[in-house]
């Protein structure tokens, strides 16, 4: 599949937007030419805007869902979504996970906790996650306390009642390595997860400080649990559904529905794939809002789609990291402190 | 005790005790300028300093040259009749390496007994100011000055900053409009003076047809100083240039203006780090822009990081990271006319100070500071229109 078969969708939402989001518009506008002619050249929305402004391109009146991220930094995104566009999100979904994990509606322990899940404080990314991926569960367990202590005895029963069947373990990166670690610690040897896949995305930020790898915690899961799969995913609650999973070689392809390229650290110009820039992710979901094109603070190494040799034909990117606030020189911006 | 950590100011610091034991003295006293004059030679024989250009900076400033020169120039007799109000807090803000030394220099000149808080970040250079400092009170003669001043730091809501807040004579609060107006409205006590230093935006006038006729050379070491204005610190000092005005045919300052451009272009690339998420910023600041005016605008990209607005654009705050509006004059008067309100400095290239003179005979330009392209970033004990030194002190009516 060539990666640009999906420019054409992408610069109709492109019109779209322009034509029923005001600061999507006045924002293409002034920066980038007005008649597109390939993805590169699209617009593309500063993640950051998602916080600033309130972006929709419907009748507000067909707003279902406003989603919001977890916001470790300053305000929380606000996503805002439509009837069409929640659905197409679930079904590609449900299409990247058959097509990854294998057989959907497993039996899933979720390593989070009791507050995430079930917090009515808006719609956390982490909640998002949880809930877009629980569609897959055929039953669902808990596996942590709310101090993110694994929760011994329903765990254990949980794993016991599907001693048979394969299962999936999903959670936040940091989430299922300190539940590794607290496994070890605790020294619990009856939890073996060898039939089980693990899923992780997200908040891989907190390992990254800790300089812990991937490959680091694929011993850790084999050496705790006997797990030999964990699977690790990229995605951003701004585009929910466009789902980006691991491959066997440890890179993460772009969706049916995505694509992917990095952008200069100097000037923001397209780098040749291959090299380290900052990425930008691209959806054909996006249709309540202007969430088609938009430029992560993500560092990454994205190669062209038929060039990994997992076989899967759409580009795949390695993620190296984000990019850092910069301090504030001179005074206008300074707070006393 | 001349320096305390968030700690020990926290526990042991007593302004009670602080004021006692210190008295004020006359306004620009000669030991206050012979003990600054002592620092500026420690600074600057020592190869350290050297390193740090905005420490050099520094120790000109407090130069015994300079310091009589701005007596001769900005002081009048009064100044034997002016003493120092008392305490001083100077709250100083956390991203400029040096500016407590400025801020602390003009408490300390008006006669007052100063404390200083520290940005909370440690910088090399402010460490290294303060040991200068330390070492040059240790000597025999300056020892009694020692007990006047304290550098501390606190955290934003330290429960014994906000105690000293109510007792304190005088407060000089730099870090923009939040800042200040935060901070005045901690501000207990009815007789204080209060000296704020609010958000402002900065512009600068080019003679075109000079440019148009400049050689490369000349060009090039009017770009470097413009960097210095600019670029150095991402364009984000209040003094830093936002607006610029180019006075001269259409055709010279379309001229100007690309000969300008190309050459600061080269500069920036010679010199300028982009940092971390700051170009995405400056990305972002695009929709801000359109966001806070509910328009599109005409953006030029001048060259890669040079981008121009025509004139009719004004950014929520300022522009930053390169990004500036332009006029096109037919003649030098016509500045006061797109002058903002908040305008700070002009910094000027091609015209003699003589010819604002002239102009502000038909009334005041709108704003407070107009120095050559390249001492944009120059502190002075005059600014925002204000001679602290007068600010700082009181006058003493004898009939």
């Amino acid at each position: 599949m060539n990666a640009d078969s999906i420019f054409e969708p992408l610069a109709w939402l492109d019109a779209h937007h322009r034509k029923h989001c005001d600061y999507y518009r006045y924002y293409a506008e002034t920066a980038f030419a007005d008649n597109p002619t390939t993805k590169e050249e699209l617009p593309f929305v500063p993640v950051r805007a998602f916080k600033e402004f309130d972006l929709f391109s419907v009748p507000e009146d067909a707003i279902v869902k406003v989603m919001h991220s977890s916001g470790t930094t300053g305000a929380p995104s606000k996503i805002y979504l439509d009837n069409a566009t929640a659905k197409a999100q679930t079904k590609s979904l449900a299409l990247d996970f058959k097509k990854n994990i294998g057989k959907s509606r497993l039996p899933m322990l979720i390593v989070d906790n009791e507050k995430t899940v079930n917090s009515r404080s808006g719609y956390s990314a982490r909640q998002a996650a949880i809930n877009g991926f629980s569609m897959f569960a055929k039953k669902k367990c808990l596996a942590l306390d709310e101090k993110n202590q694994i929760r011994v005895e329903p765990v254990l029963a949980f794993l016991e009642e599907h001693e048979d069947e394969p299962i999936l373990v999903f959670g936040f990166t940091f989430l299922i390595y300190e539940f590794l670690l607290n496994i070890r610690n605790k020294n619990i040897a009856s939890i073996d997860l060898g039939r089980a896949t693990i899923l992780h995305g997200g908040g891989w930020k907190k390992l990254a400080d800790k300089s812990i790898s991937n490959t680091a915690l694929k011993a850790l899961a084999l050496q705790t649990v006997n797990c030999k799969k964990l699977v690790n995913y990229y995605g951003m609650i701004e585009q929910t559904g466009s789902i980006y999973f691991e491959c066997e070689k440890g890179r993460l392809h772009a969706p049916e529905t995505g694509d992917i390229l990095t952008r200069s650290f100097r000037d923001l110009s397209v780098v040749e794939a291959g090299n380290p820039g900052i990425i930008q992710v691209f959806s054909t979901l996006q249709h309540s809002y202007p969430g088609h094109s938009i430029l992560t603070e993500d560092i990454g190494l994205v190669l062209p789609g038929g060039e990994c040799s997992c076989g899967n034909p759409r580009p795949s990117v390695e993620i190296l990291g984000r990019l850092e606030r910069a301090e504030v020189r001179g005074c206008s911006d300074a707070i006393s402190g | 005790m001349l320096f305390l950590d968030e700690g020990s100011f926290e526990q042991q610091f007593n302004l009670g005790e602080f004021a006692a034991t210190n008295t004020v003295s006359r306004a620009f006293h000669p030991e206050r300028v012979a003990f600054l004059s002592a620092l500026s030679k420690k600074l600057l024989s020592s190869a350290t300093t050297r390193g740090h250009p905005d420490l050099v900076t520094v120790a000109y400033f407090c130069r015994k040259a300079s310091l009589s020169r701005f007596e001769r120039q900005h002081l009048d007799s009064s100044i034997k009749n002016r003493w120092g109000r008392g305490v001083c807090l100077h709250i100083c803000p956390g991203n400029i390496p040096l500016n407590f030394a400025f801020s602390f220099f003009m408490g300390f000149l008006s006669g007052n007994v100063n404390l200083v808080r520290l940005p909370s970040r440690v910088f090399p250079q402010a460490t290294l100011f303060l040991e200068f400092l330390k070492a040059l009170l240790q000597e025999p003669q300056w020892q009694k000055l020692a007990s006047q001043m304290t550098f501390f730091r606190s955290s934003r809501n330290s429960p014994k900053l906000l105690q000293i807040l109510d007792l304190v004579d005088a407060m000089v609060v730099w870090g923009g409009d939040t800042t200040v107006i935060d901070f005045r409205e901690k501000a207990g006590s009815p007789g204080l003076v209060f000296l704020g230093f609010p958000d402002r935006v900065s512009s600068c006038v080019l003679n075109a047809p000079l440019i148009a006729n400049s050689s490369d050379v000349e060009i090039r070491n009017l770009a470097e100083r413009f960097y210095n204005d600019t670029f150095l610190v991402d364009q984000n000092a209040c003094s830093s240039p936002s607006l610029l005005f180019w006075v001269g045919s259409q055709a010279d300052c379309r001229a100007a203006q690309e000969i300008f451009f190309a050459s600061l272009q080269g500069v920036v690339d010679e010199k300028w780090a982009i940092e971390g998420t700051n170009l995405i910023e400056k990305q972002l600041d695009l929709f801000r822009l359109c966001g806070a005016h509910n328009r599109a605008f005409k953006l030029e990209r001048a060259t890669r990081d040079i981008w121009i607005f025509d004139g009719s654009a004004t950014a929520p705050k300022s522009f930053r990271l390169g990004v500036f509006t332009q006029h096109n004059l037919d003649a030098l008067e016509e500045i006061s006319e797109h002058c903002r309100p908040r305008e700070q400095t002009l910094t000027y290239y091609g015209y003699e100070p003589a010819d604002f003179a002239v102009m502000c005979e038909g009334g005041p330009l709108n704003v407070d500071r107009i120095v050559p392209v390249g001492r944009a970033l120059d502190m002075g004990l005059i600014w925002d229109g204000r001679n602290t030194i007068y600010e700082l002190s009181r006058q003493l009516l004898v009939e």
